[in-house]
């Protein structure tokens, strides 16, 4: 065994969905590392892809329509995609949590808070029922729960929004894993709860050291907690950095178009700037690169084939002939600058 | 003396909730003592956390649901005494865009239809010119005369709420109310619908409520905000201001609750504790005062009033009065 290996690597990752005519190809070409201790972000609109990839990491694509329809995930070296289900039930919940977008749908409504987070401690542990109530009531106090003892004897529905979310999340650490994926995990809440939740997960990732996979469309979100970013268009990771680089540096044409448009980045009651078109649908996506219907720096090439994937250094990708050609072309490379700077700065 | 178009005055809103057929009846104090003018041409917004009642005063507004008490007083005349056919038509000159604007629009009607019917109900114009007006409308919210034909759910989100605007606008309307417009909408489609709705108060010199609970929106498109917490306005400022300098304890804690820009910006944050309190039960003198950091003796026991400050803004908080 290497001694430095990632936590999570998913390598050229394609998840489709069978349909009456031939399978629809969602997410394509999809490779990322994560090591332990780091947070990702993965950000993109609605559609994107996000879901689906996290749901194909935790190996709960939809049955039988969804299924991996080429590359791999692996976990710690071990190939985890195309595990049977019996395996893939022992990691998830162990090595692997997850927190959904929408807490109640998750929380089983018939069982108090107490029993649901019992199941993995059943599952997962040999403690006894009093240790397993012991556990129960001090995770419930680490993520900021008001008198646990009481709560444990509530159902989901008698909880905020907020206090769900929170019980997601100690039920998704329960069994200290590896890696914790994030569905959108705070788009539901308010602004001041949604601060306690990152805040929360901010701190378990320090403590304990767990590779968190955050998704989210909030670029501010981003800001707030990752070490790096996927950026998703259409299905894609269109751009791949470290956070800091992504906000002073972008270097894709959606990238940059969706930092300019945040209301903060522009001139109060100004036009803001804004990305032209729809998002396409999977069923109708343009040849060549996704994002040419909609990109202002489109030229030929970008309709008729897909770009290559071209590293700028630094763990530094991006999906764009525009930088393809750049990486011969000095001149086009400063022309494209000074465009990044002027979208950021006016 | 500006030029008032709206005046909502010490208006309540309570729903009636039943606890069980022998409990007494409990009460939602959704809105609850709300006073604020809105001045010809502004852009005022309404934000507050999930459940502060920014909905529900809107809708009260429109009397879309019924007044417990107070008064709006639209262009010098009281909604609130209007009878239900006169406040039908004073409608025309009061609109609202909804934040679904999937279920605002009617599935099994064409664009067409859907555009020109507002202006039928009102009985104005001719066929003809409405027609024309339906034609003229849709281009200018940015879609095309050819997608007047088809229906609601051959549309994206984003276009959808540009039917739901064009519909709005179309009767002329003074004022729109527009209750978390863009908050269904990805962040591409977010800026181009706000660029809208900016072309159009231009254009057509529009007066909105801007209802949402996104800072950084509010602080883009509004020209004065009000801040509600549990059914009340806590503090009422210019939007520069506010964002610049906010004074009440709440505004303080979710302006600095919103997430940063860049990952290098440090932000200093005050926590709140806790959930919101149930608005039926809300706690006793100021209702912040159960998770504020500056509470003192006197919060627990005495409501602040809205006081005025030097810059023109109100707050209601025992710490300037
Ligand atoms: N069970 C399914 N069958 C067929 N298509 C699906 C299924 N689940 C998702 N899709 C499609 O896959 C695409 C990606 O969906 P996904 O849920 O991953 O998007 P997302 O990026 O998570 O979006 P959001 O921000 O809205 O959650 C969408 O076009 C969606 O319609
Ligand atoms: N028809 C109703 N019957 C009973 N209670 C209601 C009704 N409509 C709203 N409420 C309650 O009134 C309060 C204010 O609701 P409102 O919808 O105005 O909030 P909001 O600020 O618009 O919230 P959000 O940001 O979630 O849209 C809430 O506690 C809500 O549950
Ligand atoms: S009145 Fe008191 S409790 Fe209320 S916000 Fe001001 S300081 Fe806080
Ligand atoms: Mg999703
Ligand atoms: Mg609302």
């Amino acid at each position: 065994m290497s001694t430095k290996q990632p936590l999570l690597e998913i390598r050229n990752l394609d998840v489709s969905f069978r349909t009456q005519n031939d399978p629809l190809r969602i997410v394509h070409g999809l490779s990322l590392t994560l090591e332990q201790g780091e947070t990702i972000g993965i950000v993109g609109e609605s559609g994107s892809g996000k879901s689906v990839t996290s749901l194909a990491v935790m190996g709960l694509l939809p049955q039988p329509t969804g299924f991996i329809s080429n590359g791999e995930i692996l976990l710690d070296g071990r190939k985890i995609s195309g595990l049977k289900e019996k395996e893939m039930r022992k990691l998830r919940g162990n090595e692997i949590s997850m927190i959904f977008q929408e807490p109640m749908t998750s929380l089983n409504p018939v069982f108090t808070i107490g029993d649901q987070l019992s199941e993995p401690l059943k599952q997962h542990t040999k403690l006894s029922k009093k240790e397993r109530k012991a556990r129960i009531i001090e995770i419930l106090k680490t993520v900021g729960i008001p008198r646990p003892e009481q709560i444990i004897h509530e159902y989901p529905h008698q909880l905020s929004g907020g206090m769900r979310q929170r019980i997601m999340i100690s039920l998704a650490m329960l069994a200290e894993p590896k890696l914790l994926i994030a569905d959108e995990p705070t788009t539901a809440l308010d602004v001041t709860i949604q601060a306690q939740i990152l805040d929360l997960i901010r701190r378990i990732n320090k403590k304990k050291n767990t590779s968190v996979m955050l998704i989210t469309h909030d670029l501010g979100v981003v800001a707030e907690i990752c070490d790096k970013v996927a950026v998703m268009y259409a299905g894609e990771i269109v751009e791949y950095t470290d956070v800091r680089t992504l906000f002073d540096k972008p270097l894709h044409p959606y990238t940059q178009g969706l930092i300019a448009s945040m209301p903060n980045m522009n001139e109060r009651k100004g036009e803001l700037h804004s990305i032209p078109g729809n998002v396409p649908r999977p069923t109708e996506l343009p040849t060549g690169c996704h994002f040419s219907t909609r990109c202002t720096f489109a030229m030929d090439r970008c309709h008729k084939e897909a770009p290559p994937t071209i590293s700028s250094g630094n763990n530094h990708t991006v999906s764009c002939w525009l930088h393809a050609i750049e990486q011969k072309e000095e001149p086009l490379e400063m022309e494209e600058e000074n465009n990044v700077r002027h979208a950021i700065t006016s | 003396m500006s030029d008032t178009l709206l005046q909502v005055k010490e208006l309540k809103k309570h729903f009636a909730i039943n606890k069980g057929l022998f409990k007494p009846k409990a009460y939602v104090k959704a809105v609850d003592d709300v006073s604020f003018s809105v001045i010809r041409g502004e852009t005022f917004g309404i934000v507050g956390e999930s459940g502060c009642g920014k909905s529900t005063t809107g809708r009260t507004i429109l009397r879309l649901n019924d007044i417990t008490s107070g008064q709006v007083i639209f262009d010098g005349e009281d909604l609130s005494k209007l009878s239900y056919e006169d406040m039908r038509k004073a409608r025309r000159k009061l609109q609202m865009v909804f934040q679904d604007p999937y279920a605002s629009l009617n599935p099994k009607k064409t664009i067409r239809q859907i555009l020109t019917e507002p202006l039928r109900v009102h009985g104005l114009f001719t066929k003809q010119e409405r027609e024309e007006k339906a034609t003229e409308i849709i281009e200018i919210v940015g879609l095309h005369v050819s997608h007047l034909d088809r229906y609601p759910h051959e549309f994206s989100g984003g276009q959808r709420q540009r039917i739901g605007i064009a519909k709005a606008v179309i009767l002329q309307p003074d004022l729109i109310i527009a209750d978390e417009p863009v908050s269904a909408l990805d962040v591409s489609i977010q800026s181009q619908v706000i660029n809208l709705l900016l072309k159009l108060q231009k254009e057509f010199n529009l007066t909105y409520i801007f209802i949402s609970h996104d800072l950084g929106v509010v602080k883009h498109i509004t020209d004065r905000v009000a801040v509600m917490y549990l059914g009340r306005i806590v503090e009422l400022a210019k939007t520069e201001d506010l964002y610049d300098k906010p004074m009440h304890p709440y505004t303080q804690a979710l302006l600095s609750a919103e997430p940063i820009r860049h990952p290098d910006e440090k932000r200093e944050r005050v926590i709140l504790k806790g959930d919101v309190p149930s608005p039926v039960n809300p706690p006793s003198g100021c209702t912040f005062h159960t998770r504020c950091v500056s509470c003192m003796e006197i919060c627990k026991t005495q409501t602040p009033s809205l006081a005025i400050m030097e810059d023109g803004r109100s707050v209601a908080c025992h710490l300037y009065n």
